[in-house]
């Protein structure tokens, strides 16, 4: 099940360093506040980002050295696990509620979100099942309906969590990996407009929701309800301006942005980097995603390749989302940016993806002997 | 059709393209808001900031029974220093200040905060010195503290609003309330427990208009708590405490009244204990509620429940005669009397060998029940498992697992021995002896109002199952009578009531070696009182006292009839013919010098934020809270009655939030008033 690993892509792994680099630096500058304040330590998240990083590359090592075989020969138990993690989060007395909504299983710092579980076990899923005939995908009762069959039952248990944000990633991602296997366009096109439609129904149904859906558009209607966190956020980089106000000189981070150090780091980064350090931000997600998919079109065969989109999707779209909502082009989701956001097991997991994309640029670089 | 790698992945272009349109995008968003819209948001985001300053939240109050404020949020500030600005404003303020005249110039700053805030003058300097745009000086100031500093006009100094949560009653009730972080949320005890309606989180229906949502209609504040607890009875429970810990020095000590009718919580309190006030200078140790979180072995106390069992199994009668030759063997241990006189007793009654504590009698009453009934009877009185009182914290004991019950477990858990439980499971299982026969649920919030007033949710009492019949209850309590009259607990008689009660002396495992031991006990003591309809339940417990006799009848027996004796007079009840009570009309409106304390000449004028101490001589403990926390004055009661004696004295300027320390008692001092 480990093999040795042969040439992995290192362009990758640098940008992902820069990346876990700029994010233990903008964790302590935005979180320090809110440690002095709260325990009274302004290294208090500091330290845990550190553990939480060092767990990260112990997590991000082991991927990278998994046999693939192995994944894909698993793929279908690792799901009914995951499913089964996010059903019993609901069961009253296992799952713990944070901040309103019950997405966490397990005891104090071993508590884990089965939604972050679930969406690498479904890219393991959806890798192996459209790889085992991908001929399969351009019909649309044998290859699109199971997938989506799938697809609804994943999506409609993270929707229990409640994990809008998470559902998002997932969606978009299946997507992207029926649309690089093939699939017919206008069957793509069709289930998009579909989908479309039913939002317009359910808005249609109770005109109110258009109000809810599009206040992100306007925060300022509600500066201390619904747009609190857009406004704060937009106040965050405004004042930035092109070189930012200097590292550790956020005045937003005096706990006017909840959430600072977690989903709303990139807005620290654009109110102390400025504009220069947020676009780098922007650029550094792009080029990994371009690495990923390079991979994928050099993988040795259809499973590693689809299940390098799929990871790449996962972490860039989640990447993507994120800095949307900061920039207020989304409404607030709550979902964090990748290796920047203060720790958890989101980090923990995101390493994991990383960890196996470059377990396939290993196995890319001596196809002939794989295959 | 495969690509020249092998696999089916050939529409790259099209995930090119749509990831470099995204990023474009999210870049010219961020080019926007950065470079072109730059100047009318740092605008906003400085009206914003000063805007929402107003938005800090007042955490809602807790009150005991009689209204008394137990916890409250009162307005405060949080101090700030923009050492930068505040050296540019030094180095500019003269014509070219020397380097000397800076550091005393800031060196005297750092000395007049210091003298404020009551602080070391080096670490406000250290700070004031750093080369930051923020550093926080002081958190959760009292307000005329903040506006002293305020009047310095010293710039680079900021403020924000903020509440502190004071406790008026410093230590009293500490444990049960428990702690709020700087954060503003609880962490301990009610606090912890009923966060979300203290911070008016939960939604409530409007009890008489239920289509009128409650949510939301205040955002700056919470929900107020009315508690079951009452202050006279709770000022009763921390007095005897202070006594028990100076009588005799135990590790720990718990003590816990309850309504055996309602089960309400009256009064519950623990030593050690802590300030709220200041519980950072606190141990987690010190904070412990042990009414509902220490687990021992109960000992005697526990007969009861034996008793009541096998008197409602009818496979005991009060008057059936037992052999108590002095010890029993069973299984592989000898079980002697010890608990009490250690004698051979002969051919007793069942209702003689509780009275005399036998240990052998109630080991035979054990057998007779057998393991399997006397076990569902555990469970049924709620052994085992977490009586759901809502306070955080709560353990569940812990019962011996039923397949490893032979011959010698048996016999000790039938007095009290081998089962684990916690104060309130105990008092909540006596209370069902105690009311007739019905478990009930143990409660300590009585009801939840906003801030109008208007009550949002009103606990009543709940039957959790009937345990035995109301026939086995007054069995029972007339046996329970008899120990108190006759037997073992004899120090808690009182003249003209009766009182059931039961004393016990559990002995302790030691860690090291998981044997018991010879030296370290847990001596207890229940009792109710009046017997045929009980008004108070009190349960208290010393883990580990010192002295010569460590017997629960000794040692807490005093305490349980002080406490029983002023809790019947403060309910009206009249103790004893002999000394008729001064207590009877403390409710009433016709105590001398009531509710018109004689105005007082204070010795000068009070500023801003100061304030005159009013006279309190003669007034009830309610009356003086209420003086005292209108006056926005802490207290400290000492004793119980009516106030004689105060300090500082009245007319005295003392700043608001100072604590006034009251003395109380129940002889007629009246007449000593001073005459200030």
């Amino acid at each position: 099940m480990i093999r040795k690993h042969g040439e992995i892509d290192t362009a990758l792994l640098g940008i992902i360093i820069i990346l876990l680099v700029i994010g233990i630096i903008m964790t302590y500058s935005s979180s320090a506040v809110k440690g002095y304040l709260y325990y009274d330590d302004p290294y208090h998240y500091f330290k845990a980002e550190l553990v939480w990083v060092a767990l990260g590359l112990v997590a991000l090592t082991i991927a990278m050295r998994l046999e693939w075989r192995f994944l894909y020969k698993w793929a279908k138990p690792i799901l009914y696990i995951a499913l089964l993690l996010l059903v019993l989060v609901k069961i009253p007395g296992i799952g713990k509620t944070v901040n309103g909504a019950t997405r966490w299983i397990g005891v104090g710092p071993l508590s884990i979100q089965p939604s972050e579980v679930i969406k690498l076990a479904m890219v393991l899923m959806m890798a192996r099942f459209l790889s085992a005939n991908p001929y399969k995908i351009k019909s649309f009762r044998k290859g699109i309906i199971p997938s989506l069959a799938l697809l609804g039952v994943v999506c409609a248990l993270i929707m229990l969590q409640p994990d809008l944000g998470t559902t998002l990633v997932v969606v978009a991602t299946v997507f992207f990996m029926l649309i690089a296997v093939g699939a017919n366009l206008w069957h793509i096109a069709g289930l998009g407009i579909a989908g479309l439609g039913l939002v317009a129904a359910a808005i249609i149904a109770a005109p109110y929701r258009m109000s809810r859906i599009f206040a992100f558009l306007d925060p300022w209607a509600d500066p201390l309800g619904k747009g609190y966190q857009t406004i704060q956020s937009l106040l965050a980089l405004g004042p930035g301006g092109l070189f930012g106000l200097g590292l550790g000189q956020s005045r937003q981070k005096f706990l006017y942005l909840p959430e600072n150090h977690t989903d709303f780091i990139f807005a620290m980064i654009g109110e102390e980097l400025g504009f220069v350090g947020a676009s780098l931000v922007v650029l550094l997600f792009f080029l990994f995603i371009w690495r990923g998919f390079k991979i994928a079109i050099h993988a040795p065969n259809t499973f590693l390749s689809l299940l390098a989109v799929g990871l790449t999707s996962l972490i860039g779209i989640q990447a993507m989302i994120n800095m949307g909502v900061v920039t207020g082009v989304l409404p607030v989701t709550g979902i964090t940016l990748p290796f920047l956001s203060y720790g958890g097991t989101s980090l923990l997991f995101t390493m994991i993806g990383a960890g196996l994309l470059l377990n396939i640029s290993g196995i890319a670089g001596k196809s002939e002997e794989v295959i | 059709m495969k690509n020249k790698q092998g696999n089916y992945f050939t529409r790259e272009w099209y995930v090119y393209a749509s990831l470099i349109i995204i990023s474009l995008l999210i870049i010219s968003k961020l080019f926007y808001l950065q470079i072109l819209n730059a100047s009318e948001l740092k605008a906003r985001g400085a009206t914003f900031r000063m805007n929402s300053q107003t938005m800090v939240f007042e955490r809602g109050m807790i009150v005991d029974a009689q209204g008394n404020i137990l916890a409250k949020s009162v307005p405060a500030k949080d101090i700030y220093a923009d050492p930068k600005t505040l050296a540019k404003y030094i180095s500019n303020s003269s014509e070219k200040p020397s380097n000397e005249e800076i550091t005393k110039r800031i060196q005297e700053i750092a000395d007049s905060i210091a003298l404020i805030l009551e602080k070391n003058n080096k670490d406000i300097l250290e700070l004031i010195s750093k080369d930051l745009s923020w550093v926080s000086l002081a958190r959760q100031v009292d307000i005329d503290k903040a506006n002293r500093i305020r009047e310095l006009n010293i710039p680079g100094i900021g403020f924000t609003d903020t509440y502190k949560r004071v406790y008026p009653t410093a230590n009293m009730a500490a444990s049960i309330l428990g702690i709020v972080n700087l954060a503003g949320d609880g962490v301990e005890g009610i606090e912890y427990f009923y966060n979300s309606e203290l911070k008016g989180e939960k939604e409530f229906k409007s009890q008489g208009n239920p289509e009128k949502n409650m949510t939301n209609q205040d955002l700056s504040s919470g929900y107020n708590l009315n508690l079951t607890l009452d202050s006279t009875i709770q000022h009763l429970v921390e007095q005897e405490l202070d006594k028990i810990i100076e009588e005799c020095q135990p590790q720990r000590a718990v003590i816990l009244a309850m309504d055996p009718m309602s089960g309400k919580i009256l009064g519950m309190g623990s030593r050690p204990t802590f300030d709220p006030n200041s519980y950072t200078n606190s141990k987690p140790g010190e904070r412990k509620n042990l009414a509902i979180s220490m687990i021992y072995e109960p000992g005697s106390t526990f007969k009861i429940i034996t008793g009541a069992a096998a008197l409602e199994e009818s496979v005991v009668t009060p008057k059936q005669l037992f052999n108590d030759p002095g010890y029993l063997i069973a299984g592989s241990r000898r079980i002697t009397n010890w608990d009490s006189d250690r004698k051979a007793h002969g051919d007793i009654s069942f209702a003689k060998g509780m009275e005399l504590s036998s240990n052998v009698v109630l080991a035979k009453v054990g057998a007779l029940l057998g393991k399997e009934t006397f076990y569902t009877y555990l469970k049924s009185f709620g052994f085992g498992s977490k009586t759901k009182i809502d306070i955080a914290g709560e353990e569940q004991g812990l019962l011996i697992e039923k397949n490893r019950i032979k011959d010698l477990e048996l016999a000790t858990m039938s007095f009290g021995q081998a089962n684990l439980v916690t104060p309130i499971q105990l008092l909540t299982a006596i209370s069902a002896v105690a009311n007739g026969g019905n478990l009930l649920q143990p409660y300590i919030l009585d009801r939840i109002t906003n801030k109008d007033g208007e009550i949002l949710m009103l606990n009543e009492p709940k039957v959790v199952r009937e345990v035995i019949s109301k026939t086995t209850s007054t069995i029972m309590t007339g046996i329970l009578v008899d120990v108190v009259d006759k037997g073992t607990g004899g120090r808690a008689k009182i003249p003209g009531i009766k009182v059931a009660g039961k004393t016990g002396t559990g002995q302790k495992i030691e860690p090291e070696t998981g044997a018991y031991s010879a030296t370290d006990f847990v001596a207890s003591f229940v009792a109710y009182a009046p017997a045929e309809s009980p008004k108070i339940a009190v349960l208290i417990a010393l883990d580990t006292p010192k002295g010569e006799l460590i017997q629960g009848g000794t040692l807490a027996g005093p305490h349980v009839k002080k406490i029983i004796e002023s809790a019947l007079q403060y309910y009206g009840i009249p103790v004893s013919a002999s000394t008729p009570s001064k207590l009877n009309n403390l409710n009433s409106e016709t105590i001398p010098g009531n509710n018109q304390t004689k105005p007082v000449s204070p010795e000068k004028k009070p500023e801003k934020g100061e304030v005159a101490v009013p006279n309190l001589t003669g007034l009830t403990m309610r009356q003086v809270g209420e003086v005292l926390g209108k006056l926005d004055l802490r207290y400290k009661f000492i004793g119980s009655g009516l106030a004689h004696q105060q300090f500082p004295d009245a007319g005295k300027v003392v700043n608001k939030g100072d604590s006034i320390e009251v003395f109380f008692s129940s002889e007629d001092n009246t007449s000593q008033r001073k005459e200030d």
